[in-house]
């Protein structure tokens, strides 16, 4: 138990790298975690606690770096390649199993495992017809006074750009209400995929290191968004978007 | 015949003589020449407030400096600090320690700190946790007052200072007036959380769940009764949130209040904090500290790293605080440990009872009875709540 309660904050990128994901879409997507690892080696305050895992899906869904201390020597940023079609399910049962797996190993090295934090990168819809609820129901749902559910559930701050159905990504916020809603993040409407992306990488990063000072999620505040970003609570009214 | 013969005997005496002195000489120099390099070799890897030998004989003074280190210090360990974001007036350290004096009686040592751990430090963010104390009129009581500011709350020090300051006041008042067991500790905290979500209003727009949001604070109040009694000093405690309360008995640690449960699957920085009060407040914890074991109450920058009084930091506070209380910096440095990932505000609050008591003045017997006669069988137990 050499770890003797050290704080680990776990943050996981999900990213849909389906057909739509062409060009300079995919070249932006595989910007993020560069960004991240430069924001972590001027941060060592947050570098000490951050761990990062990064997931790709289409059809299926692919662990492309596990949960990571991002400035260890021997880490590969993977590059992102597109695919085809766009399982939600897939993505959302990889990430549970590995968020189980690695909370689990972590608390038995000795660590304090803060909740992990999910951006979900989506710039479609899911699958016709594939019913992707009971995965996020068993990915987010618990109950602390029966213990029944997913005690290790994530915050969940879906990222949605070019396609991506508003209804769809306002339905993956969680936790949607209580006393630390999640919000996501669409593209305003008319702008650049690619740049969109882009400032998904900026808003992910300022919530990374806000996030580091108090070991609390914390996402930026809506007035300090990059242009072509808007936030959205799960209560808010998308007939506007 | 006899000369010549006797002459032998008394050469190989001599020739030994003078090769055994030789060789004491040789040993005897090079011992000397051994120490003198160790003498000279600088005291490489000392501990912080460990005194070095002087570097050379023209040297004026002596001592060093160097943080303790608890593990692996980790990357932050090398951040250089900014200046608070706002409030030049906001330390960054502060620290105390005194005597504590009934009737020209020494009754009690404390000691206290309060650090801006090294996120706060390296973000330029204020330190947000606080400690007060006040002595009641009498000289009978010490009242001590520790508060961390939430962090999520930009005016959170503020919360701090006035759950310490106001809430030491208000309870030592307390105890002058209605006695020590009679603290209404409902109308305490009720008190102090009205302070703070009014201090709220006035710095946060948008209302009491603004306010709430940008200003709250734990609280942990000790009353130490400064006269020992059989079973050593009597002890009150009342709490909210995570800041937590500890007996140091016997080099062992006691968790008494508001320690964290570690073995949760997702650890949890939320914590009960002022102004929001509990519906039923627990009962406050009574327990007595004799001479030679210590209260200690900490903020959870120093109760996290602790793991529930077990690991590497405890023994290390427990080795450092068991003995005699160390000088007033030494206690600062002690609680400044660098340890990866444990990078909060660091405040600590401790008191060892010397078990003097003003009739027995200048008598020590009963402090040297005391210390070191084994693990202690007191215990705490909770009371029942008095409050109005």
């Amino acid at each position: 138990m050499e770890a003797e309660g050290q704080k680990i904050l776990p943050f996981y990128l999900v990213v849909d790298v389906s057909a739509s994901m062409v060009g300079d879409r995919m070249a932006a997507l595989n910007t993020i975690v560069p960004q991240l690892v430069d924001a972590l080696a001027k941060d060592p305050i947050l570098a000490d606690k951050v761990r990062f895992a990064l997931i790709e899906f289409s059809e299926d869904a692919r662990l492309r770096l596990p949960l990571v201390d991002l400035l260890e020597p021997n880490v590969v940023i993977p590059t992102l390649e597109q695919r085809s079609t766009t399982s939600y399910v897939a993505a959302l049962e990889l990430l549970r199993s590995q968020i189980e797996e690695n909370v689990d190993l972590l608390k038995a090295d000795g660590y304090a495992v803060h909740r992990p934090a999910v951006f979900f990168v989506s710039d479609g819809v899911p699958n016709h017809h594939e019913d992707w609820q009971p995965a996020f129901v068993a990915l987010t749902t618990y109950d602390p006074g029966t213990g029944d559910g997913f005690r290790m559930y994530p915050n969940i701050i879906p990222c949605g750009v070019a396609d991506a159905d508003p209804a769809v990504m306002q339905q993956l916020i969680h936790p949607a209400t209580g006393k630390r809603p999640m919000k996501m993040y669409l593209m305003e409407r008319g702008f650049d995929p690619a740049k969109a992306i882009t400032a998904v990488a900026e808003m992910l990063v300022a919530s990374v290191i806000q996030s580091g000072s108090g070991s609390v999620l914390r996402l930026p505040d809506d007035a300090d968004l990059p242009t072509g970003l808007a936030a959205f609570t799960a209560d808010d009214d998308l007939d506007l978007v | 015949m006899s000369a010549p013969a006797r002459q032998v005997p008394i050469d190989v005496p001599l020739t030994l003589l003078m090769v055994v002195t030789g060789l004491c000489s040789a040993v005897l120099l090079l011992v000397i020449v051994l120490v003198v390099l160790l003498r000279r070799r600088p005291a490489a890897g000392s501990g912080g407030g460990s005194p070095a030998q002087p570097a050379s004989p023209r040297s004026r003074w002596t001592g060093a400096f160097a943080p303790f280190v608890v593990g692996d210090p980790g990357r932050a360990a090398d951040v250089r600090s900014r200046a608070a974001d706002r409030s030049w007036d906001r330390r960054d350290t502060v620290l105390d320690g005194f005597t504590l004096r009934h009737d020209d009686t020494e009754v009690a040592e404390l000691r206290a700190a309060s650090l801006r751990g090294l996120a706060h430090a390296g973000h330029g963010v204020v330190r947000q946790d606080e400690y007060a104390f006040r002595v009641t009129a009498d000289g009978r009581h010490l009242v001590a007052a520790v508060a961390d500011g939430v962090s999520a709350g930009r005016y959170s020090d503020q919360a701090a200072m006035i759950v310490t300051r106001r809430g030491a006041e208000l309870v030592a008042r307390h105890v002058e007036d209605d006695g020590p067991h009679r603290i209404p500790w409902p109308t305490v905290l009720g008190e102090l959380a009205h302070r703070v979500l009014d201090r709220g209003r006035q710095l946060a727009a948008g209302g009491d769940l603004a306010a709430e949001r940008e200003l709250a604070a734990t609280a942990l109040f000790a009353v130490v009764d400064l006269i020992a009694g059989p079973d050593g000093c009597a002890v009150e405690i009342m709490g909210l949130g995570d800041t937590s309360a500890w007996a140091l008995r016997a080099g062992r640690w006691e968790p008494l209040l508001g320690a964290k449960n570690a073995g949760a699957a997702i650890t949890s920085s939320a914590t009960a904090a002022l102004p929001a009060l509990p519906s039923v407040l627990a009962a406050p914890l009574r327990t007595t500290i004799r001479p030679g074991e210590a209260l200690v109450l900490v903020t959870d920058g120093v109760g996290d790293a602790m793991g529930g009084g077990r690991g590497d930091v405890s023994d290390f506070l427990a080795e450092m605080w068991a003995g005699p209380p160390p000088a007033a910096l030494a206690f600062a440095a002690h609680i400044g440990f660098l340890r990866k990932t444990f990078d909060d505000d660091r405040t600590a609050v401790a008191v060892w009872p010397t078990g003097r008591t003003p009739q027995q003045s200048g008598d020590v017997s009963i402090a040297a009875r005391n210390v070191g006669t084994g693990p202690s069988t007191t215990t705490a137990t909770h009371v029942a709540p008095t409050g109005r």
